[in-house]
């Protein structure tokens, strides 16, 4: 083979170092890859845990059953491990049969008719109005024990899971390998007299420490009893005894004529009875006190023209849930807005409304008894899962055609459906999913159960059984936004400054000093920073809040005071102190401070009312109290800057043509005159108009609060940004210095009108990757702030971030819960913000890069 | 141009003054100064702030002793003091005495007065605020003792005591009877008494400990093979068996064990020390709880250096005591270490494959730009984010799959399925990941091409170049890198509050048994202490010497790898600029 240099190849390259660089170059492209992959990894993986937050419950059906008779139902339930269910059937029999093939197991008689005349059922315990004017308590369930294997001979063969009907008994086996055995229980309490007619409606609530009983007889009376129960030593038996009111309803609500309602309905709090009629009227009893229930308020609570058909309570029994004849359910609770004009200040309001598939009246209405997940069976069979706050419909399933629907209800666990037409049992198994959260529910406001009002709330856990998780990350991505504001409020211009002065002004020799030193600061741990911030700084910023909040505006006013006393330097001098700007500086720093220390007492008397902290807790003092203070200050404080901006302007336009060699002198006093003069002019003007900063800006004092973590995240994030602008800055090449300078321009006017240009991108790199760093830091916040996620923009107020919110809560976070797929995605939350930021600083800079070649 | 026009001057003189500072920006000048000075003092402030509590914290101070207006006597250390004015509350708040004493001193101050931050210890570890106008009399009694006592068994008392030495005995008989003679017996009896301490110590954890290993790894086994061959199975019936001859071989060495430990724990009850407290009761302390005393009025500088260095030694070797509030931070040393160690392994070849790939092998295109943007863009990913991403892959994901497959036994108790040093590495590794590559990268960069075509003409294959040309030249930037990411790493807190750092643990991640290494036990970290000792700590006044002496060490640790990495960078440019030319 002819080649170019017309020799030939006499040697083989060794196969070893053939293959060796095969196997190198297989194994750094499939590690590289790897690796990069694995970044990948990251966000696919919190996607991927966030993601079943998105799907809905589903609902798949299992094989109807028939029932053994026919008699209308009353009530319909499960035990929680799905075995077992009962029916309540209208003639008061109890039937419990075998979910699986819908045999029945065992009858039992809980009442017989006439004798009662009406019931009222929450979880287990029933209440059931006699037609002789009594009430009896009493309970239907299965119980429930563990029990050993020589109870039942077939019982010995189960295998783990299995289960054995054994005459009116149910056997389970275990996965741990015990047996747990179940059985039909009703228990019956002595019925208690409420009065003289027949009970027509009832309903009971269980109270901290009692039983609460409200119902209506015959005769027209309300009754609002109070269960107690005492030990009688004599008979040596517990005597159950009723007490409270019995009131006319017609004494209660004087024009209410014969009718009587068609719904009695108690709240779990028992501060409330609904009497509700089924062409929409309903009105409230307050019945705090109870020995006198008044009326409340009067509603009609569907529109004109519709019935109601059910009704029922969520969760809690606050939320009223309405169901009309044309299959809207409706969730009603009672909230407190400031301008009710109910006795109880409480106004019942319409929160919600689920609507139906098609018209169809709603016949019953179940609420699950763990979360705030409810069923509404519609007439045409249809059977609608829904979540009383998120709106979710979770599962949407109907009876086969031609059934009838008498009854529905979800298993103790929200693990089913269960169904009972008029000749068959249905059941389907339901996988809720997290159906407390939706992204409305995520990013929108959403109206909690006694709120006046769609708010944005963070709350994951709470004491009660009955608590409902408030997941909105607003609060947390506000904190966040908030932290990273205060955080670059202090840090932007601290950082940019210094690094012009670094690299246009310091000598070579100092800046190879200076600089490895700020960036030693980039690397200190952020919990370092974050334990000084929360021991040290916090406590040292209450204690001199004013002085630290005058130092704000008294450094530069120092600094500005030294330029111009340098300034009166004569011209031959200048070039000698030149490099001792920087160690006066360093000196007028803590002049700087040491005045804002002097000044802070006369400060605190002059402007805020002798304690700034006590003025600014404003809104726990009368509009007429002496000791409120003026909001005057702290327009001032607010109002400083701009005056100072002001007062240049100013300056600049009435006093540039004074000559002499003191005239910079008198012109920085006239500038300070006029910025003093300005300043107080405007807040004067701003506080006789009427407004106050402290609802706001200001708000009461808290010792954990923004301007601390301001400060301290500033310590973290001023280095990142220095470091990354003075080198964007160092790089622009010193031919467009030395042209400027040769041009005639001055130092600071090259420094202000080429360099800073010409590196724009790069500083803009610079502040958007401090940005990113703000945005994500976490043990500062921690330890700072710790925080409440409230949504209020107070520099002395504390907030929570995304970062913070889950490093305290991950930890305690049950896998696969809603809770912590939702920390999940406030994590994901983080990535994304970081990453717009970072993509931003990245293309930002390839441009600054490009263009840096070009010149 | 209109020809009409006057010529300009050529040179123009600056007159006007305001001009002149307008364009000289000396106030903005000023301004840019301001900014750097602050940043400088913050800096410089803050190191010589955290310097100087950190290193004051173990120099023993004064044992004094406050008389009350009202007769009591408060003898401690006082901690801290503040200044401050007394409302007209507090001082309506004063019983009669104690106005006559303090109405005279606060109208002498014109009503402002110092208050102390006064420890005296003795019933659990207690400090008092006294205001100077209280104070009736301060003295540094001669025979003052501060002691730094062990928790006892029973948790009765604990932390500092302080009081006068009155008698030592011995199986309750006197044996010294003055503060000079008890010092002096002291100091002959208590290292023999210290010594069983540790014995003891070493016995049940480390003898008694074996043995209930081998117990729980019988059980284990026997789980197993349920598991395995099913319950019943010969098997299953053979490892049941085995357990109980486990069993039956470990009581005669408990036994032994448990005599011993009686043994040891009845002679150290014969020593005592009498002390009287300053409010005159009389107190009894055993020798073996006492971990330090010393009279701290009567130290000269080369005793107190003595204490102090004594002090250091035990902060920096001994495991903590008292709830982390007193005792060492070795494991949290140890931990730190090993943890940076492990994810310097796998984030150095890892990283470096990938900056290999990314400026070697792949083609310049598309692609790697997505991946750099990529790579940049991890580095600003805030650390927590990778902390929930550890927690839900590594621990629950993986760790829980390695579990069910390997651990089955254990479960439900996880083994990996749960935070661990080696899900704390690895998670450490991927956060460290783009610092390495960015360095390395730049550091191939650096090797001049001229260098890898010379290769290529000397007819060496890419790999060989890269090898031994490439390689050897980055490495100080490769090193670079590699450090950096160890400061970052161990530095870094947030995500190890998910992943692996553990308040206390028991057991270091490294010991004798085998397999020696244990990456599934949780560690305890310098980052994680100083957050759990200042923010979760009971008694946050007790703790806080602790904290800052502990920030002090990660701040050392911490920039001296920072100050290696410059060094090691400074000279590797020097190198550059010398092979150029």
């Amino acid at each position: 083979m002819p080649t170019f240099t017309g020799l030939h190849r006499t040697r083989q390259t060794s196969r070893l170092v053939a293959f060796s660089d095969r196997f190198a170059r297989a194994a750094i492209t499939v590690g590289g890859i790897a690796t990069i992959v694995a970044v990948a990894t990251v966000c696919l993986f919190l996607v991927w845990v966030v993601l079943p937050l998105l799907g809905s419950g589903d609902a798949a059906p299992l094989e109807p059953v028939a029932r053994a008779d026919r008699r209308p139902v009353l009530e319909i339930a499960e035990d929680p491990y799905r075995h077992l269910g009962w029916l309540l059937q209208d003639d008061g029999t109890v039937v419990a049969f075998a979910s699986q093939d819908g045999t029945t197991v065992e009858t039992q008689q809980l009442f017989t008719r006439p004798a009662v005349r009406c019931v009222a059922r929450q979880r287990n315990r029933v209440l059931l109005g006699r037609a002789d004017g009594k009430v009896e308590f009493g309970s239907v369930e299965f119980g429930n024990q563990v029990a050993s294997s020589t109870d039942s001979p077939q019982a010995q063969a189960l295998r783990p899971g299995e289960v054995l009907v054994d005459g009116t008994r149910l056997f389970e086996r275990t996965p741990e390998g015990q047996w747990r055995l179940q059985q039909l229980q009703l228990r019956h309490e002595q019925p208690t007299p409420l009065g003289a007619a027949a009970v027509e409606h009832c309903d009971f609530a269980e109270s901290a420490n009692a039983m609460l009983v409200a119902a209506v007889t015959e005769d027209g009376l309300l009754h609002f009893k109070r269960r107690t129960t005492r030990h009688d030593l004599l008979l040596d038996e517990d005597i159950v005894e009723l007490t409270g009111a019995s009131m006319p309803l017609s004494e209660i609500v004087p024009d209410l004529g014969e009718q009587k309602p068609d719904h009695v309905l108690l709240t779990g709090a028992g501060d409330s009875v609904f009497l509700i009629w089924n062409d929409g009227r309903l009105l409230r009893l307050d019945t705090r006190d109870r020995d006198a229930p008044r009326l409340a308020e009067r509603l009609q609570v569907v529109p004109a023209g519709r019935r109601i058909t059910c009704v029922g309570f969520l969760i809690g029994k606050t939320t009223l849930l309405i169901g009309d004849d044309q299959g809207d359910v409706a969730s009603w609770f009672c909230t407190k807005p400031p301008a009710a004009d109910t006795i109880d200040g409480a106004t019942l309001v319409r929160a919600r409304v689920f609507p139906p598939a098609s018209p169809s009246p709603v016949v019953a209405l179940h609420a699950s008894s763990r979360s705030r997940l409810f069923v509404a069976g519609h007439a045409d069979g249809r059977l609608r899962v829904w979540q009383g706050t998120s709106e979710r419909l979770v599962a949407d399933v109907r009876l086969p055609a031609g059934a009838t629907l008498v009854a529905a209800a979800l298993s103790p666990k929200d693990d089913g459906i269960l169904a009972a037409s008029t000749s068959n049992l249905h059941r389907w198994d339901l996988h809720p999913g997290h159906h407390e959260v939706t992204p409305a529910t995520t990013f929108l406001p959403v109206w909690y159960e006694g709120a006046v009002g769609p708010e944005q709330v963070w709350q994951s856990t709470g004491g009660t059984d009955d608590f409902e998780p408030k997941l909105g990350l607003w609060p947390l991505i506000y904190g966040t936004l908030k932290a990273t504001f205060y955080c670059l409020l202090f840090g932007v211009p601290l950082a940019l400054l210094a690094a012009i002065y670094t690299s246009e002004f310091l000598h070579a020799r100092a800046r190879a000093r200076i600089k490895p030193l700020i960036e030693l600061m980039a690397s200190l741990p952020s919990v370092v920073l974050g334990f000084l911030a929360g021991i040290v700084f916090a406590p040292l910023v209450a204690e001199h809040l004013v002085a630290v909040l005058l130092a704000i505006p008294v450094i530069p006013f120092v600094l500005m005071t030294f330029a111009q006393l340098w300034q009166q330097a004569p011209p031959w001098l200048r070039p000698t102190i030149e490099r001792l700007r920087v160690p006066a500086a360093l000196l007028a720093v803590p002049t700087g401070v040491y005045v804002a220390v002097l000044l802070a007492p006369a400060v605190e008397s002059m402007l805020f009312a002798g304690d700034f902290k006590n003025w600014l807790a404003v809104a726990t003092r009368a509009a007429d109290d002496p000791d409120r203070g003026s909001p005057f200050g702290g327009w001032l404080l607010i109002s400083t800057p701009f005056a100072a901006m002001a007062a240049m302007f100013v300056t600049a336009r009435l006093a540039s043509g004074w000559r002499g060699d003191t005239a910079n002198l008198r012109r920085f006093g006239f500038g300070t005159v006029a910025a003093v003069a300005i300043g107080c002019g405007t807040s004067a003007l701003l506080s006789a108009v009427g407004l106050d900063l402290r609802d706001s800006l200001f708000g009461t004092f808290d010792p954990r609060n923004s301007l601390v973590v301001g400060l301290a995240m500033g310590f973290a994030v001023v280095p990142i940004i220095y470091t990354i602008a003075e080198d964007a800055l160092s790089a622009v090449p010193d031919h467009l210095r030395a042209a400027s300078l040769g041009a005639g321009a001055t130092p600071w006017q090259t420094a202000v009108r080429v360099i800073f240009p010409t590196a724009m991108s790069g500083v803009f790199s610079a502040v958007m990757i401090g940005l990113g760093r703000a945005v994500g830091e976490t043990m500062i916040v921690v330890m700072a702030v710790g925080g409440t996620p409230i949504m209020d923009i107070s520099v002395f107020n504390g907030f929570r971030t995304l970062s913070a919110n889950i490093a305290t809560e991950l930890p305690e976070a049950v896998r696969d819960s809603s809770h912590y797929r939702m920390l999940y995605l406030a994590a994901l939350c983080l990535f994304a913000m970081t990453f717009v930021l970072n993509t931003a600083a990245e293309v930002v800079r390839q441009r600054f890069r490009r263009r840096a070649f070009q010149l | 141009m209109p020809t009409s026009a006057p010529p300009r001057p050529l040179l123009r003189r600056v007159t006007d003054p305001q001009q002149s500072m307008r364009a000289r920006g000396e106030p903005m000048l000023w301004l840019c100064g301001g900014a750097l000075a602050m940043c400088l003092l913050m800096v410089v402030g803050l190191l010589t702030f955290v310097t100087a509590r950190g290193l004051g914290t173990f120099w023993p101070t004064a044992a004094v002793q406050l008389r009350l207006p009202d007769g009591t006597l408060r003898l401690g250390e006082i901690t801290r003091e503040s200044t401050f004015t007394p409302s007209a509350e507090q001082i309506a708040g004063l019983g009669d005495a104690e106005k006559a004493v303090a109405l005279p001193f606060l109208h002498s101050r014109d009503g402002v007065s110092v208050r102390h931050l006064i420890r005296t210890g003795n019933t659990g570890d207690q400090f008092f605020w006294v205001p100077d106008y209280l104070v009736v009399e301060q003295t540094t009694p001669e025979w003052a003792l501060v002691v730094e006592r062990e928790a006892t068994v029973d948790r009765q008392s604990w932390g500092r005591f302080y009081g006068f030495p009155t008698e030592l005995r011995i199986d309750g008989a006197t044996v010294a009877d003055t503060p000079a003679a008890t010092m002096a017996r002291f100091a002959v009896e208590h290292d023999a008494n210290r010594a069983r301490v540790d014995a003891a110590r070493s016995i049940r954890k480390q003898q008694l400990g074996a043995l209930s290993t081998r117990e729980e790894e019988a059980r284990l086994y026997a789980r197993r093979m349920e598991l395995r061959h099913g319950a019943d199975s010969p098997e299953h019936r053979a490892a049941l068996a085995a357990i109980a001859t486990v069993a039956q071989a470990n009581v005669e060495p408990r036994e032994r064990l448990n005599a011993e430990l009686a043994r040891l724990e009845a002679e150290n009850t014969r020593y005592q020390m009498r002390f009287r407290t300053a409010d005159g009761t009389v107190q009894d302390l055993y020798l073996a709880d006492i971990v330090r005393l010393y009279p701290a009025n009567q130290l000269s500088l080369t005793g107190k250096l003595a204490v102090f260095w004594d002090r250091w030694i035990e902060f920096l070797t001994a495991e903590p005591r008292e709830s982390n509030q007193e005792g060492g931070v070795w494991p949290a040393i140890f931990g730190t270490v090993l943890m940076t160690l492990i994810m310097s392994l796998l984030v150095v070849p890892l990283g470096v494959l990938a900056a290999l790939y990314i400026r070697e092998y792949a083609r310049a295109g598309l692609v790697i730009s997505a991946v750099r943007v990529a790579v940049n863009n991890l580095a600003g990913v805030p650390s927590i984010v990778f902390g929930v991403f550890g927690l839900g892959f590594f621990c629950y994901l993986t760790g829980g799959s390695i579990d069910a497959l390997f651990y089955p036994e254990r479960l439900p108790n996880p083994t990996f399925g749960k935070a661990a040093l080696v899900w704390a590495s690895l998670t450490l590794a991927l956060l460290t990941l783009p610092v390495v590559i960015v360095a390395t990268e730049e550091a191939l960069a650096a090797v001049p091409s001229s260098m890898r075509e010379g290769s290529y003409a000397c007819g060496a294959s890419k790999w060989q170049t890269i090898r031994r040309i490439v390689l050897p030249r980055a490495m100080p930037g490769i090193m670079t890198g590699t450090i950096l990411a160890m400061a970052r790493g161990a530095g870094e807190v947030a995500p190890l509050m998910l992943v692996g750092a553990a308040k206390w643990v028991p057991e270091l991640p490294f010991d004798g048994e085998a397999p020696y290494l244990h990456p599934s036990r949780s560690f305890m970290h310098l980052g994680f202490h100083i957050y759990d000792l200042g923010f979760q700590s009971q008694n946050s006044e007790a703790a806080k010497p602790m904290v800052f002496t502990t920030t002090l060490l990660l701040i050392g640790v911490i920039m001296v790898l920072n100050v290696t990495a410059v060094f090691l960078r400074s000279r590797l440019r020097r190198r550059f600029v010398a092979a150029q030319f």
